[in-house]
């Protein structure tokens, strides 16, 4: 399927020590939290680039059209037939993280909508 | 410019009229016809035309085949089918369009002779002169769209909120007990959250808001948001309730974080947590939000889902919402629509925790919930039937609400405790996944359907 240019790709953006190898439990989740500063500087970074962007504990939950995603990311998308509760769009390479906000950035992820049970 | 015509379409089918006949006194009494006059509770009186000529107006219309519904003080109630209407009065029924401003619903339309047309009284047994006036009466526009009170659908067994519920779930109990959830805030993330006149009727203490990436706080189109959160008054009628319109699941976590919330319920999941597979990183963002929720002392409740390998439902820190079905003959039994299983991603997590009440395979449209007029889940006049473990989390989270009443103290994992150990245990059926529900706690219905009176008991 073709995108055009009115889709919107819905993305999390994790912050590198939330985006740890480590698993995550109640003991230790503190561990995870970046420091809202560095949230705050991606956040500001994101939206100097239309990106619409909201602070969560952990990184940002943001959405921008799928050329400016591939753009920023360094990354090709393609829109899939998903199955439900799973990203309507797959990219190619993995979302590389721009140089300016490279060392604060862990992942990148093209979230879902939930199923409804 | 141009005065905008009045589009005027002829009828394309013929139907039933309602019409109110005013009865010619003949000097007997005034007209409300008669130019500047305004009749007032003083003088009504002189409006009212004798009873005699009322009646013997009544019997000549129905000799002449109209309807007639009811012979009123000042006018009789008639019906007639469109074409005799047009023959009786000699003139032409059209279809008109009301105006804007009536703010009418689609396919609203008016049935009248158009000014000009011809109108004559009718002559025959002298009803010309007893009928004064006679006006076709347009069906009323509904301020309401919906009804605020559950329908009755005879086609089958179902639970009408917010009594059966309450009752299969021991709430109504605790509910005479002065505990029905006050001053306890539940945020639940959903669909929307539309203010339903059930809602209002039921005096519920009801908020929508939205997450920043969704608009529109008052509209909720496809129904299961509004309808599931029916459920959660059930049990907890005096909660402080925030409805969360949401896109992003993540996002909605956080925002829900945010409201400073005491149990956030959430009807929704992945069904991703199979065999053979860890949790991918698209999912990571919401672990964190769902388990620093919990860590902030947020009890937190998911549906296991309906068949899913559900999760954030899977995950050991919150509490796992499974299904228990109850016929019309209170037999209480696991249901193959809902989920049960051992978590791949979390070993030694079972999934359900407890249960809340859920129907039956194929459609599980086992419960009257209030939704928006038109929203997908609609079966008519603003009511749906349906549940799944959607129904079933919201309905926990209440008996949450209450036990955060009783004691403010009571952690997450506290709240989990009580409800596991007074849990009605269920013994018979099976889940979706196969699972047989036995004495004990199992992978059909975890530790049983939730028992509010006994949770409560618990710690009074």
């Amino acid at each position: 399927m073709e995108k055009n240019s009115s889709d919107i790709i819905e993305f999390d953006v994790l912050l590198k020590p939330a985006a740890s190898s480590k698993t995550a439990n109640l003991g230790n989740i503190e561990q995870f939290q970046p420091s809202p500063d560095d949230i705050e500087k991606c956040r500001r970074w994101f939206i100097s680039k239309q990106v619409k962007a909201h602070a969560t504990d952990f990184g940002l939950a943001c959405s921008a059209p799928a050329k400016l995603f591939e753009e920023l990311f360094r990354t090709k998308v393609k829109k899939s037939a998903p199955a439900p509760g799973t990203p309507a769009w797959k990219c190619s390479p993995e979302p590389k993280a721009p140089s300016e906000i490279e060392n604060y950035i862990g992942q990148i992820s093209i979230s879902a909508p939930p199923e409804l049970f | 410019m141009a005065k905008k015509k009045t589009k005027i379409r002829t009828k394309t089918v013929s139907q039933n009229v309602n019409f109110e006949v005013v009865v010619d006194s003949h000097g007997q009494s005034k007209s409300i016809f008669d130019k500047d006059v305004q009749p007032t509770l003083a003088n009504i009186d002189d409006y009212r035309p004798p009873s005699d000529r009322s009646i013997e107006l009544a019997r000549k219309l129905q000799k002449n085949r109209i309807i007639v519904h009811h012979v009123g003080e000042f006018s009789i109630s008639a019906s007639c089918s469109e074409k005799k209407f047009e023959s009786f009065f000699k003139t032409t029924i059209r279809e008109k369009r009301p105006p804007r401003a009536a703010k009418a619903p689609p396919g609203y339309v008016m049935r009248s002779p158009a000014k000009g047309d011809p109108w004559k009284l009718p002559t025959a047994d002298g009803l010309d002169q007893l009928i004064e006036k006679a006006y076709i009466q347009h069906d009323p526009i509904l301020f309401a769209n919906e009804r605020p009170i559950p329908p009755f659908w005879k086609d089958k067994f179902r639970l009408r909120v917010p009594g059966d519920v309450a009752q299969i779930l021991r709430a109504t109990s605790v509910h005479k007990r002065n505990i029905t959830g006050k001053g306890v805030r539940v945020v639940m993330p959903d669909t929307g959250f539309y203010y339903h006149p059930y809602f209002v009727e039921q005096g519920y203490n009801f908020l929508a808001v939205t997450t920043p990436d969704t608009i529109d706080h008052t509209t909720d189109s496809n129904g299961h948001g509004t309808g599931e959160c029916a459920n959660l008054f059930a049990t907890a009628p005096g909660i402080n309730f925030i409805g969360l319109k949401c896109g992003n699941a993540t996002l909605a976590i956080k925002t829900a974080i945010e409201l400073r919330p005491d149990v956030i319920t959430c009807s929704w999941g992945y069904s991703v947590d199979k065999a053979g597979t860890t949790m991918p990183n698209w999912l990571k963002p919401l672990y964190l939000a769902v388990l620093s929720a919990v860590k902030k002392g947020i009890t937190v409740c998911f549906s296991a889902g309906n068949g899913h390998w559900g999760f954030p439902g899977s995950m050991p820190e919150v509490i796992s919402v499974g299904g228990v079905v109850v016929d019309e003959k209170l037999n209480y039994s696991a249901t193959k629509y809902t989920s049960g299983f051992e978590s791949t991603w979390f070993p030694g997590r079972k999934v359900p925790d407890v249960s809340g009440l859920c129907g039956v395979p194929p459609t599980a449209d086992y419960i009257i919930l209030p939704v928006q007029k038109g929203a997908s889940l609609e079966k008519a006049s603003g009511w749906g039937a349906f549940s799944g473990t959607s129904a079933a989390s919201p309905m926990v989270a209440g008996v949450c609400a209450l036990l955060k009443e009783a004691d403010q103290s009571l952690t997450p994992n506290d709240i989990k405790n009580i409800l596991r150990h007074t849990a009605r245990d269920i013994t018979t059926g099976k889940n979706a996944m196969g699972y047989k529900a036995v004495p004990g706690p199992d992978l059909a219905t975890g530790a049983g359907l939730v028992n509010a009176e006994r949770a409560i008991e618990t710690i009074l």
